[in-house]
């Protein structure tokens, strides 16, 4: 291939690697990569000798106004988005100027100026991504800006110094460049095999830098910016027909979490079962009006935390206690054991809720790893709903003195559940005037018929169990379970549409609809958003919950049994378990988000322990015996891994060698052509009879002698004489058939009849 | 002390030069800045960008290293070299590596340890190839030229610093005076008269090379007969080179009295140097057999062009006598020579002037 078009197409597959990376990090918009994929796919058309590129060069006065303009527009609309800046626009600008610049590529300048905007886009995706193709990305990115820079340096120095051939005494003659830019000569197969392996070592040496260097967090300027996650939508409130309409498609990870208690269960049945029966507490409601819960914000709500320090390290331990439970709250040891511990990892989130099983009794925050500039703390909220908050780290700061982020992203903690939480309440009558009463508030804008149905439903029940198991009866009995709404506008509340004229809902409808009609029948009730179920990935042990499992449920209180759980929802099957493909994906990304998007000083920690431990560089005199053999055998297989490595390697150097030889002479010695080993060991058989080559002569002088001398098969010697001259003076490379005859007839010359 | 001075340079020259290039400081300010921010930010995607910076540079400079390495670098000079005149020096550039090529390599020429202007660019140089390319030069004066060695560098593979290495290959360049412009005209008008004065000591020693018609003035002896029977009309033969004339060109070395107000006080000198040298070539070019005579020594007239050599390294090498010695016997001739024709270069304040003696028995006045 001419080395003109290699740089050309190198130069694009680098600025079309930095778009798909970008396109990966979902940052730009779709139109923007769009319009700039097309522009792209136009520019390779745009020669400078070339109609299209006529007209693109007649263009650029035009060009030049639009760049001011857009650039004019970027700032317009980032300085428009303060105090939350959005800096898309200048991104969208970057875009425009590449294609603009592919577009108008005349000269080294205009290929500089593209893999410098190339690297913007290539920052602006490293800024912003989450996803583990980001790391095929810069793989693809830095194997061809390793090829691309090397091109564009020689490209440069071809037009830079190969302007002058000197010749004689004549005055130097401009070589054309063009001729030289279409050699194909120039590079070839093994210049980019060679430097795709630097590439690769590249890329190597900048994940060791990366997993090198401090993380200090410094946070200087910008005070520390972490990247915005969130796509889940749990907000403040929710909206029956607006908000919260299931997405079976949405495969966005909320959260992935590893329970140990269920990575112990042995069967994969046995354990798809108990995923699918697990339900994620989030947010929770209470106050139903005109089709929207929201909370109530009532101090009578509100969830009561005691926080345990860790006496080794600055962890905290949140219990939670029922605000309908006065009295001393549960001690930490006494609120974790026999708890279902899990550890939970929150992928992506607007509203920062923890999330933890049904139902959570304590928290544990890990504390700030070392050298981190923000960490993720607990604060009560109300209904027992935790949320998360983010919040700034300094060493000169005390605890007390924490300032709160306003954003937040993605967090890790330890959380503990008991399902039934016996004794977590009292009765009725004992609790403190009022206590219940948010819970029992019924929405004004419900008709009295609905107060009508409770009523009958209700009545005549023996106890709160015997009301619900009603209600949640009648429920499913009347109501089937769809995703595909309809709505009577005639009616005023969605709620009420859903009880006397709709016949299917999902479950935000039978939650609403049986914490009111539980309310109405003088149950205290509240609304739960979470999810329900997961699906369990055998690689990393985990269960992933994606947004499509979201769910609605209601708590209602159970005198001393305290808040029960009451889903009203029909039994939707679910799959539970993963394809082995979406189990690697997703253990992959499991690994980028914790290893590479949460890299942090205590996993630099966690990571030189752990190198240490397996080497041995640190093993402590006193270790365990069983500890110690452990060591000793990975060093045995790091050090024979490291033995077969160096036997490859000196395969590899051998093996041309070889196959030049089978290969029929095309190489001699030392990568010289094979005629020129013929030559020398003509001229050492004839030194060995006393006829040798004088330093001064030259070949065709040699010959002559020869002849003169009455050499033996001199024609032999003449026909080896020309062919050698060819390819050592003309570079004309000799066939190897003719090298095999040429060695054959070499036999006979000087030998005695 | 020169020699001490350069040899104690060249034990502590380190092996490797480096210097970074506009590109190169751009390059290593871009990587700090994003460092700086990945460090303050904490976003770790920046700093694998980064890390992947740092290894780009650091790869330029094992490729660099890996480009220079098992280079073998020659210098072809030419045969003559005359001041004023430009001429070629080739560079070969062999690479001994078994596998690897060389890309982009410019080799510059030292001189005093400090690169000319001039360099030979390398494209590639294929692994166990040798290419050879030159550059042009010309050097203002005559004398010895001592070139030091050979700087070899690369840019390669990014651009982003300049590694070189010094390569020791001392030369001594003997450059010629600058030739100028002597029409024929100027020295026949003396010589002809000398030459037909001097016909007795005239040989005919050349080889033979044609016939021709015959013309008033040549020697009757010439005249091929059976030819000239054959057509009717005289022909006579033309030999090689016309070796029986013999003329000693005489340079006037000494410094003059009264140097010249402005510019450089040898300037008349060099300028008579070079036109000693001019009209020896020309005269040797039609056949003469030219001595040199300077103030401290004579050459003896030969033909052809070793005797051409030997007056342009004489003249290349004389120097100016001093004043005090300008009153003495300015040219020594053999006494066997006694009698040719000599052709005086005198210095003058605008040009040398050629003046042309009748053959005398003694010295010349």
């Amino acid at each position: 291939m001419k080395f003109r078009l290699i740089h050309k197409l190198t130069s694009y597959l680098l600025a079309g690697t930095a778009l798909a990376t970008l396109a990966s990090s979902d940052t730009a918009s779709w139109l923007s990569l769009l319009v700039f994929a097309a522009a792209a796919i136009l520019s390779w058309f745009s020669e400078p000798d070339t109609r299209l590129g006529g007209l693109l060069d007649r263009a650029v006065p035009l060009l030049n106004l639009a760049t001011v303009g857009f650039f004019a527009l970027a700032v317009l609309q980032v300085a428009r988005s303060f105090p939350e800046v959005d800096l898309s626009p200048f991104l969208d600008f970057v875009l425009f100027l590449l294609g603009y610049k592919l577009c108008q590529r005349r000269g080294n300048r205009d290929y500089l100026q593209i893999y410098i905007l190339s690297f913007l886009v290539m920052l602006a995706a490293a800024w912003q991504a989450t996803s583990a193709l980001f790391i095929v990305g810069f793989f693809l990115y830095v194997l061809l800006a390793t090829w691309t820079l090397i091109l564009f340096h020689l490209r440069r120095e071809i037009e830079e110094n190969y302007l002058v051939r000197h010749t004689g005494d004549a005055s130097g003659a401009r070589v054309t460049v063009t001729r030289v830019l279409n050699s194909r000569r120039v590079v070839g197969g093994p210049f980019f095999l060679y430097t795709g392996l630097v590439a690769v070592l590249v890329f190597g040496g900048a994940a060791l830098v990366f997993a090198g260097i401090p993380r200090v967090g410094l946070g200087f300027i910008l005070g520390g910016v972490r990247r915005q996650t969130g796509v889940a939508g749990f907000s403040d409130e929710v909206k029956l027909g607006m908000h919260g309409v299931l997405s079976l498609d949405n495969q966005t990870v909320i959260l992935r979490a590893q329970v140990p208690r269920i990575a112990a269960v042995a069967s994969d049945d046995a354990r798809d079962n108990t995923i699918a029966s697990l339900y994620w507490r989030g947010t929770v409601y209470d106050t139903y009006e005109n089709g929207e819960w929201i909370r109530s914000r009532d101090e009578r709500t509100r969830t009561r935390l005691s926080l345990y320090h860790s006496p080794s390290n600055d962890g905290r331990t949140y219990v939670l206690a029922s605000p309908q439970a006065p009295g001393p709250p549960p001690g930490r040891a006494a609120a974790i054991i026999g708890a279902v511990e899990q550890d939970i990892e929150v992928v992506a989130l607007t509203h920062a809720v923890a999330f933890a099983l049904d139902q959570p009794v304590a928290l544990e925050m890990p504390p700030p790893p070392p050298g981190a500039f923000t960490a993720v703390d607990v604060d009560a909220r109300w209904s027992g709903e935790l949320g998360l908050r983010m919040f700034r780290v300094s060493p000169f700061d005390g605890a007390d003195r924490r300032t709160v982020m306003p954003e937040f992203s993605g967090a890790r903690y330890r959380a503990y559940s008991r399902t039934p939480r016996l004794g977590a309440g009292l009765p009725e009558s004992q609790l403190l005037p009022g206590a219940l009463s948010p819970y029992l508030r019924a929405a004004r804008s419900l008709s009295p018929r609905v107060r009508e149905l409770a009523v009958g439903l209700t009545a005549n029940k023996a106890d709160a169990a015997a009301k619900i198991d009603a209600v949640v009866k009648w429920l499913q009995a009347t109501h089937k379970y769809t995703t595909d709404l309809k709505r009577d506008t005639s009616v005023p509340d969605p709620l009420e549409d859903f009880l006397f004229h709709q016949a299917a809902g999902h479950c935000e409808y039978f939650a609403s609809a049986a914490a009111m009609l539980l309310r109405m029948g003088g149950v205290p009730t509240r609304y739960v958003n979470g999810f329900l179920g997961g699906e369990w990935n055998g690689l990393r042990q985990s269960i992933t919950v994606r947004d499509n499992r979201a769910h609605s449920w209601v708590e209602a209180y159970l005198g001393s049994s305290g808040w029960v759980r009451v889903d009203a929802t029909p039994a939707a099957s679910r799959a539970a378990h993963m394809t082995r493909f979406r189990q690697v994906l997703d253990a992959v990304e499991m690994f980028w988000n914790r290893w590479i998007i949460e890299y942090s000083a205590s996993q630099q920690l966690l990571l030189a322990r752990q190198l240490s431990r397996e080497f041995g560089w640190l093993q402590p005199h006193f270790s365990p015996r069983g500890a110690h053999h452990r060591a000793s055998r990975t060093q045995v297989w790091g050090v024979a891994a490291g033995a077969v490595a160096l036997v490859a390697v000196f395969a590899l150097r051998k093996l041309p060698r070889r196959r030049t030889v089978r290969s029929g002479l095309r190489r001699g010695w030392r990568g010289e052509p094979a005629i020129f080993h013929v030559y020398q060991k003509t001229l050492d058989r004839l030194a060995a009879r006393g006829f040798a080559r004088r330093p001064e002569e030259t070949p065709h002088e040699y010959l002559a002698r020869a002849r003169k001398q009455g050499v033996a098969a001199a024609d032999a010697l003449a026909h080896l004489t020309e062919c050698y001259a060819e390819a050592r003076y003309g570079d004309i490379e000799v066939p190897s058939e003719v090298v095999l005859q040429l060695r054959a007839e070499a036999a006979s010359i000087g030998r005695d009849s | 002390m020169a020699d001490l001075k350069s040899r104690l340079r060249r034990w502590f020259r380190p092996p490797r030069r480096f210097r970074l290039t506009r590109e190169g400081k751009w390059f290593i300010g871009a990587t700090l800045i994003l460092g700086f921010a990945a460090v303050n930010g904490g976003i770790n995607l920046l700093f694998l960008i980064f890390g992947m910076l740092l290894c780009l540079l650091l790869a330029n400079g094992v490729l660099s290293e890996a480009s220079l390495r098992h280079l073998v670098v020659t210098r072809r000079l030419p045969a003559a070299i005359h001041a004023r005149t430009p001429f070629l020096v080739g560079i070969a550039v062999r690479n001994a590596k078994k596998r690897i090529p060389t890309f982009s390599l410019e080799v510059e020429d030292m001189v005093a340890e400090k690169p000319v202007d001039r360099r030979c660019f390398y494209l590639k140089v294929p692994a166990g190839r040798e290419q050879e390319t030159a550059y042009r030069r010309t050097l203002p004066r005559r004398g010895i030229h001592r070139l030091s060695g050979l700087r070899v560098s690369t840019r390669f593979p990014f651009g982003l610093l300049r590694r070189s290495m010094d390569v020791d290959a001392p030369a001594e360049l003997l450059v010629y005076p600058a030739l100028l412009p002597v029409t024929d005209a100027v020295l026949s008008s003396g010589l002809s008269e000398l030459n037909d004065r001097q016909s007795t000591a005239r040989t005919r020693r050349g080889e033979f090379e044609s016939l021709r018609e015959f013309r008033l003035g040549d020697d009757p002896r010439d005249i091929h007969w059976r030819t000239s029977a054959r057509r009717g009309r005289r022909f006579v033969r033309q030999f090689e080179g016309n070796t029986g004339r013999v003329v000693v060109v005489a340079l006037d070395d000494a410094q003059p009295k009264e140097p010249p107000a402005v510019g450089d006080p040898s300037a008349p000198f060099e300028a008579a140097v070079s036109l000693a040298a001019s009209a020896a070539l020309v005269l040797l070019r039609q056949g003469y057999q030219v001595g040199l005579a300077t103030g401290g020594a004579f050459l003896a007239p030969g033909p052809g062009n070793i005797q051409a050599s030997h007056i342009l390294r004489h003249l290349a090498l004389v120097e100016m006598r001093p004043a005090a010695e300008a009153g003495q016997a300015n040219h020594v001739l053999p006494a066997a020579l006694r009698g040719i024709a000599v052709l005086r270069v005198l210095q003058g304040p605008q040009a040398p002037r050629l003046e042309t003696s009748r053959p005398f028995a003694g010295r010349p006045s």
